[in-house]
């Protein structure tokens, strides 16, 4: 989702670290609650990014006198574009799912600080 | 608004942009309308709700904190206001991911003919204070190398600093150096400082303001984090800036007693800890030339149990965990007990030179030698 790939990515940069070290609060009685309404703003983010791709698109084609709304719907994708598609899907739902996983590497990440009282006995 | 356009900010697809522009706007959203419904809410339904149950009002941030946790608005509005640090942090890293290795290439073209300088030590130890937690919540702290020579550090901490304040930190992201310039200027108008120090100076935003202003200064920045000094000797050679960047440890610096006019620091202390604050002060002290001024500069606190409940957010919800008890700490009176004369270090009040949201003025301690 990053970049605009117009063929497969092929190389695998360094990762950036994505979950600070620390104890993530919980601000609901029920922790789904605080995941479901990260997804939520994480999906709302991509939506309004979608929105504002889709502006520049049209604004460029009308200005270029390039393409109609009928041309766009009858658009058959080849293969590479669906190959190119199904990459950029799972980078999104990758970006949506972030919470999940910043759970997951709190359990596992060996020098995770277990609370904020840990981390506060260590500022000796 | 957007960031100076130096050259260590990566460049950004479409995409990229819109998706940091939209945590700029959702957190603006957040502090101006969401934030001010805190206060309402208190007054309605929580305050009367600890009243009925103790017969009296609270009278302490923690009272005021384990009523408000229970409340379903601060709940939502601290669930959304830490998502979107979340956001911000991951918004750059998606335009830092693909370009790292250009902009730490780009960092050593800036620094081969520069006029600055930079000098790191590997051998540094990390104060427990960065390492222990990520502060901000930024993956990596200051102080992580994701590669060799990495300035990632640098772009996270300096393009997510203009998503979090959503612009009002100035395209320089100067706002509080420009605040303790004002302040400075106004209160002694006759100096004319020749060496400046700028403690915990991270990416340099602050450190720059300070060259602008006193371009014949000899101007030295130090942090402990090696990738942000990577990135503000980069960034200041390309804004033309020449300053000496260098890693070391404000505790306990390596330059000689009474190296400088002037020590500064920009939200540095509440980043520290129990033991370094009053240490930070003493090296400040040493530091400074007979006639010469220390300005420590950082975040307010509240004036009420509410108002410092509010204020404590970061501290509790974004790894600033020190930051409550350097509220509660006396600076000027620490100065004193680590070697500033009495009556020569005061607890001042710089005002905010432009808009900044909550706050009208930024506490200074200020220190004469």
């Amino acid at each position: 989702m990053a970049t605009t790939p117009t063929k497969p990515a092929q190389d695998n940069p360094p990762k950036s670290l994505r979950t600070a070290k620390g104890k993530k609060p919980q601000y609901f009685s029920d922790p789904g609650i605080d995941k479901l309404l990260s997804i939520v703003i994480s999906l709302a983010g991509e939506v309004s990014v979608s929105r504002e791709r889709l502006d520049t698109i049209e604004r460029l084609l009308a200005d270029k006198e390039i393409l109609t709304p009928s041309e766009i719907d009858q658009y058959q994708p080849s293969q590479e574009v669906e190959s190119i598609r199904a990459q950029r899907r799972a980078q999104f739902i990758e970006t949506l799912l972030r919470v999940m996983e910043a759970e997951f590497e709190e359990i596992t990440r060996p020098d995770m600080p277990g609370s904020r009282e840990k981390i506060l006995e260590s500022l000796t | 608004m957007s960031l100076y356009p130096h050259d260590m900010l990566p460049s950004r697809t479409q995409d990229e942009r819109a998706r940091q522009d939209f945590v700029k706007s959702f957190r603006a959203h957040l502090a101006m309308k969401i934030r001010s419904g805190m206060g309402q809410v208190y007054q309605a339904r929580v305050k009367p709700q600890f009243e009925k149950e103790h017969g009296r009002e609270p009278q302490k941030r923690k009272e005021v904190r384990q009523a408000m946790t229970r409340d379903p608005y601060y709940q939502m509005w601290s669930a959304l206001q830490r998502k979107s640090q979340e956001m911000m942090y991951d918004s750059v890293t998606d335009s830092l991911e693909p370009r790292r290795e250009e902009l730490i290439e780009r960092a050593k073209d800036l620094g081969k003919n520069a006029q600055g300088t930079l000098e790191l030590d590997p051998e540094l130890e990390i104060p427990r204070y960065h390492t222990a937690a990520d502060i901000h919540i930024m993956p990596g702290g200051y102080h992580t190398d994701v590669v060799k020579d990495d300035v990632s550090a640098g772009v996270l901490y300096d393009a997510a600093m203009d998503i979090y304040a959503f612009g009002f930190m100035g395209p320089k992201n100067d706002l509080l150096a420009r605040t303790l310039i004002n302040y400075f200027q106004n209160q002694y108008p006759d100096r004319q400082p020749a060496t400046i120090l700028d403690m915990g100076c991270a990416v340099g935003n602050s450190t720059t303001a300070w060259k602008e202003e006193y371009p014949a200064a000899e101007v030295h920045g130090i942090d402990v984090g090696a990738p942000v000094l990577r990135y503000a000797h980069g960034r200041a050679e390309s804004m033309d800036l020449p300053i000496h960047y260098k890693q070391q440890n404000a505790e306990k610096t390596h330059y000689p007693d009474e190296s400088f006019d002037l020590v500064l620091s920009h939200i540095m202390f509440h980043e520290t800890s129990q033991s370094a604050l009053p240490r930070i002060l003493g090296e400040s002290y040493r530091l400074l030339k007979p006639g010469g001024m220390m300005l420590h500069l950082d975040i307010p606190g509240g004036v009420d149990p509410f108002s410092s409940f509010v204020l404590e957010w970061e501290c509790q919800n974004t790894n600033e965990n020190f930051a409550n008890m350097y509220r509660a700490t006396d600076m000027a009176a620490t100065a004193v007990k680590m070697g500033f004369q009495k009556g020569k270090a005061r607890n001042e009040s710089a005002p905010a030179k432009s808009f900044s949201p909550h706050f009208k003025a930024w506490p200074v301690v200020v220190g004469e030698k």
